[in-house]
């Protein structure tokens, strides 16, 4: 096929582009398209660039949403580094075929070279690899070295970088061996570029990811010990990790249960999820978290991030982890300098996929050479495992080349020197028109049972303006792209869901219900009900300081008083709240509505809310997650618009009414398992610790026989209407202290919660112990608070044994809180350290 | 000399630990000149799991947990070791400055097992100074064993022994430059000073004789687990044990339990645990003559 129709793009300049200087992906040296590119530009050549632009947009609003539904600590909008080109690059099927194999045969390697290293190490006995460059550098660690067998796969995941030269040969950049990141990134590339280009791509028949997928599940899944079917997860840093989008990307994709260090725990050797329920044996481990920071028992100094007493639990054969820890150690770019040797002596062929010429320093002969071209090199440490710096000397001013050659030559063993490469290039999609790019591509291979390795047909294309070196973080460059592997037999249509027509085991929980999840349900259950107790308490404030009235009418202090009492002593953290005084809040409290510091106020709620939500994303629908992102996203919007108290009392109204909804979903669209239970126990606790809380202020303060007091306590109550309803305009201290504290009818009352309470305890998986639990022997303490009351002390006669009893309920309250987050819910303890 | 060795550590804790994990280093090695004839570890409660192995470095190491809470752990070895160290001459040792180059080419077993401990780790790092400080016992040709003595000497004069001025990660740049420490920094110290011109040295934890035969002065570092040196002299004559603290030659009075590249590869006990508070370490050390 000839490009003959009237072209909407003009490849001609494209064509000639870096002519004479990078290879072109897409254009012959004459500049006619390449055979595996015609079809593609000619697609491309179908679609209007408007069209395409606005597909741009289409893609950066799903990438956008991705983005801040995985990224849970927002803010830094860095999840993902580079937008996303939608028109993707290719490659022939021979030239695939061949990566292919190639890959394939350094995986094969590198797994022997490391096997070695950590085993006999005949590599360095026989002088082919150096043992200075090995022994010296941090990445080889003595705790590794039983953890590897011939009889098991060390490398399972296996990245590669790879740039093709000037000559038009693939050039490995750097092997990427320890949790590789990236496939998330392409599997979003791809899902993404495929749905918004959705002709082009089915028209073209381009390889399937998804089937290479199902064989990594299957790898993992048959390589359980247990010979049942094994348990994994997803081992990720945890939100703070940078890559935290991908984790939860790939878990999902790939339906593993995602779990912090703090999630999982040994005992016995085995490995556990710590689950609601109880511990759950974990078989295998994918793990996304750097091999260093694994231990802390055996790497000391390991953070917390870690599992104490993983390593051995591997060493054990009782867990099986991709990769086995030590397999970082390939990505030294100085293991470059020495494969070809390598590969000849452990595979007795020769290596397929080249590095880019790499020199090791250490070897007089090298560095001479590095001395001789030194202009011409770029400098990197020799034993960092991703690197972090690299010096392209042509580039450095005279002094600083100096004084880096110094530097080099005093500790020569140090550093590694390799060719620059000029990156191939391909058209791209940017500023609204085609424009050439330069490709880093990184590919992604796992082990196959044949003890080769299978290659993902697609990869992680990243694009440069210029040529420069950009193998060093995956970072760098400014777009990204899907790769397109024409596919040989027609494609099949595979998903990793089960086909139609297979029944699923029926099921009514979810056995894998991690603590840590559970744990932040119950405080966010508990911050929806403080922001919404404090947006009451704080509109019947601000009715108060803008009506008519006196402002100094005493239940305008009783609710002050409230507020700053009403400390979140339900916080783990028991933070003690700021000195306001009630003037300073009268005159303030705009601004005290929205700060987010302080503990005591409004903002502080929303924000906590909005925190945890993110981190319950996989746990709640996304409804529910929505409305509560937009209810604090509207709260926090609406501040820069807000500076009297009329408009704060705008702003809170339309909060509550988020609140509302948000309820309104928990309670008519959550399932009723332990998610639900402990989001609710949360409410519940708080909710009663606030009205307890109330009412108590108003008997210290010696308001609680005032009419305005009592209307107040029930605005703050919400059954304003449930009274007038029971007792017309009569308001009488014992009518509202029944609604609030004995009826237990009223979902605002401290009898209600406790019902609700007792049920959710006796749901929970209890031990086996004939006598009430702690937790529950609390409870019923609360209960029978609230069922003993007496008339008269409803009445008020003798106040000071209803607020002995308030007190006993909001000091029972906190004691249930703390016994149900110390048996059910992770502790937030740190690890310590013991040393002789 | 026959000797039976009794380690106890005792770790208490005023709230319970809820869950721990241990790695022990105690059991006295087997080697040409050592023998560990019983080795006894008692340990209470009793853990939940136990395992024995052998590390990288050919020795035994004691991996063992607790599911339940405790809120005293005790760990007591008892061993009894025969020794008898063979007489070394340190003037006949190869001139240093030709070590590591033998050690570098390729197919000599001995001296490829020492090349791992040529290099800097966890706890040792090399400083610059040590290069500076190093040289002037370090001429060229000179034999290890003699350049070595006489280096341990000057750091026997120039460090002080204070059992106060650290912990166990006083840096040992620190170390140096405070010159004041405990057997372990100086052992680290030595460690770093041959290792900043790459000679084969391990570190090699453990015990002295508690006391004297009669006449002779007491050890330092007697009452408790001790550390020392042992720096590679060609395959010839071995490894030498050089101990920087009482500025000699060990003798059939080290008793020695093992060695990595420093404390980090054998400390005698060490754990990660949940819970506790206000937790403090107990040790005794007794090593009486058979």
């Amino acid at each position: 096929m000839t490009l003959t129709t009237p072209s909407q793009f003009d490849f001609s300049q494209l064509a000639s582009h870096g002519a004479g200087k990078a290879y072109s992906e897409a254009f012959t040296e004459t500049g006619v398209p390449r055979d595996h590119w015609e079809s593609l530009l000619a697609e491309i050549q179908q679609l209007p660039p408007a069209e395409l632009e606005q597909r741009v947009g289409q893609a950066q609003q799903i990438l956008r949403e991705n983005g801040l539904t995985y990224n849970v600590f927002g803010g830094q909008e860095g999840s993902r580094p580079w937008t996303l080109d939608l028109f993707p690059t290719t490659l022939s099927r021979p030239q695939w075929n061949w990566l292919q194999q190639a890959v394939s045969q350094r995986g094969r390697l590198l797994e022997r070279i490391i096997q070695d290293i950590y085993g006999p190490q005949e590599l360095m006995r026989e002088g082919i690899l150096p043992p200075q460059a090995i022994f010296q550098q941090a990445n080889y660690q003595s705790t590794f070295v039983d953890l590897h067998s011939p009889l098991r796969r060390s490398l399972l995941l296996y990245a590669t970088e790879l740039a093709r030269g000037r000559d038009g040969l693939w050039y490995a950049m750097a092997d990427r061996t320890d949790a590789p990141v990236g496939l998330g990134f392409a599997l979003e590339n791809r899902i993404v570029t495929a749905r918004l280009m959705p002709q082009m791509f089915h028209q073209l028949g381009i390889e399937r990811l998804a089937p290479f997928f199902v064989r990594l599940k299957e790898f993992l899944e048959q390589s359980g010990e247990t010979g049942t079917q094994p348990r994994i997860v997803l081992f990720s840093k945890g939100p703070y990790g940078r890559f935290y989008f991908e984790d939860v990307y790939l878990a999902r994709y790939l339906g593993f249960t995602l779990a912090e260090g703090g999630d999982l725990a040994v005992r016995d050797d085995q490995v556990f999820l710590k689950t609601l329920s109880g511990l759950c044996p974990i078989d295998v481990l994918l793990s996304r978290t750097v091999e260093g920071e694994l231990d802390p028992l055996e790497q000391g100094n390991a953070a917390a991030a870690g599992v104490p007493g993983l390593l051995h639990a591997i060493r054990r054969g009782k867990l099986r982890m991709a990769n086995t820890p030590g397999c970082g150690l390939l990505e030294s770019p100085f293991v470059m300098a020495f494969l070809p040797q390598m590969c000849q002596h452990l595979l007795g062929e020769p290596l397929m996929l080249q590095s880019i010429p790499t020199l090791w320093c250490g070897d007089p002969d090298s560095l001479k050479t590095v001395r001789e071209r030194f202009k011409e090199l770029v400098i990197k440490p020799a034993y960092q495992q991703s690197g972090s710096r690299e010096y392209i000397v042509s580039r450095l001013s005279a002094t600083e080349r100096a004084a880096l050659l110094d530097q080099v030559q005093q500790n020569p063993d140090a550093y590694v020197a390799q060719e620059l490469i000029q990156r191939s290039s391909v058209p791209c999609w940017r500023d609204q028109q085609l424009q050439p790019g330069h490709v880093a591509l990184r590919t992604f291979a796992f082990a196959k049972a044949d003890g080769g390795y299978d290659l993902m047909p697609g990869g992680l294309v990243r694009i440069a303006p210029t040529a420069d070196p950009m193998e060093l973080t995956i970072l760098a460059g400014i777009s990204s792209k899907d790769l397109w592997i024409p596919s040989i037999a027609a494609v099949e249509d595979l998903s990793l869901l089960k086909p139609e027509g297979h029944p699923v085991q029926l099921k009514r929980s979810e056995p894998l219900f991690p603590s840590r999840v559970a744990d932040n349900l119950f405080w966010l259950g508990q911050s929806l009900e403080r922001a919404d107790f404090l947006a009451r308490l704080l509109r019947a404030i601000c009715e108060r300081l803008t009506s008519e009235g006196d402002e100094n009418s005493p239940e305008l202090s009783g609710l002050l008083q409230t507020l700053l009492t009403t400390s979140t002593s339900l916080a783990p953290d028991g933070s003690e709240p700021a000195s306001f005084s009630p003037e300073l809040i009268s005159t303030q409290l705009v601004s005290f509505v929205f700060a987010t510091r302080n503990s005591l106020s409004l903002g502080n709620a929303v924000a906590e809310l909005q925190r945890l939500n993110l981190t319950v994303r996989d746990w709640i629908s996304p409804d529910l997650w929505r409305t509560t992102r937009r209810a604090a996203e509207q709260f926090f919007a609406a501040q820069k618009q807000t500076d009297d108290l009329a408009e704060v009392l705008q702003v809170l109204d339309d909060l509550m009414l988020s609140i509302a909804a948000i309820s309104g979903q928990l309670h008519d669209g959550m399932i009723r398992g332990p998610a639900w239970r402990f989001m609710d126990i949360g409410r519940r606790i708080d909710r009663a610790h606030n009205t307890a809380h109330l009412l108590a202020t108003s008997i210290r303060m010696d308001l609680f026989r005032q009419r305005n007091m009592l209307k107040a306590i029930m605005e703050v109550l919400d059954c304003v209407m449930t009274y007038r309803t029971r007792y017309l305009d009569n308001i009488q201290t014992n009518g509202v202290f029944d609604l609030a504290i004995t009826d237990e009818t009223n979902p605002h009352s401290i009898g209600f919660q406790a019902i609700l309470l007792t049920e959710h305890l006796d749901a929970l998986p209890q031990d086996a112990h004939p006598l009430r639990s702690p937790e529950k022997r609390t409870l019923m303490s609360i209960v029978h608070a609230v069922r003993m009351t007496l008339d008269k002390q409803l009445e008020g006669s003798v106040p000071v044994q209803l607020l002995k009893s308030l007190e006993r309920i909001l000091i029972g309250l906190k004691e249930l809180s703390d016994r149900l987050t110390r048996k059910y819910l992770v502790h937030a303890t740190t690890t310590k350290q013991m040393h002789d | 000399m026959r000797y039976r060795i009794t380690h106890n550590t005792s770790y208490l804790s005023r709230e319970p630990i809820s869950v721990g994990h241990n790695q022990a280093w105690l059991r006295p090695r087997d080697l040409p000149w050592q023998s560990c004839d019983t080795f006894d570890l008692q340990i209470e409660p009793t853990p939940s799991i136990q395992t024995e192995r052998s590390d990288a470095f050919g020795n035994t190491v004691y991996n063992f947990s607790f599911n339940e809470g405790y809120d005293t752990l005790c760990v007591t070895a008892v061993s009894e070791v025969t020794i008898d160290r063979p007489a070394v001459e340190t003037t006949r040792t190869p001139a240093w400055n030709l070590l590591t180059a033998r050690c570098l080419a390729p197919g000599r077993s001995a001296e490829f097992d020492a090349l791992q401990f040529c290099y800097p780790s966890p706890l040792v790092r090399i400083f610059p100074e040590a290069v500076n400080y190093v040289r002037t016992s370090f001429v060229p040709k000179r034999p290890i064993g003699e350049a070595t003595k006489e280096l341990m000497q000057r750091m026997f004069e120039d460090f002080e022994f204070d059992p106060h001025a650290t912990t166990v990660s006083t840096p040992v740049e620190e170390v140096f430059t405070e010159k004041r420490g405990v057997c372990q920094d100086f052992a680290h110290v030595l460690l770093a000073l041959l290792r900043a011109l790459q000679l084969p040295c391990r570190y090699v934890s453990g015990y002295l004789r508690t006391d004297p035969p009669p006449g002779k002065e007491r050890l330092v570092g007697a009452d408790a687990s001790h550390a020392w040196v042992s720096v590679y002299c060609g395959s010839e004559v071995g490894w030498i044990d050089f101990d920087p603290t009482n500025n000699m030659l060990a003798r059939n009075d080290h008793l020695l339990v093992g060695w990595g590249r420093d404390y980090s590869d054998l400390p005698p006990l060490r754990g990660v645990y949940l819970g506790g508070s206000d937790s403090r370490l107990e040790v005794s050390v007794d090593v009486a003559p058979l």
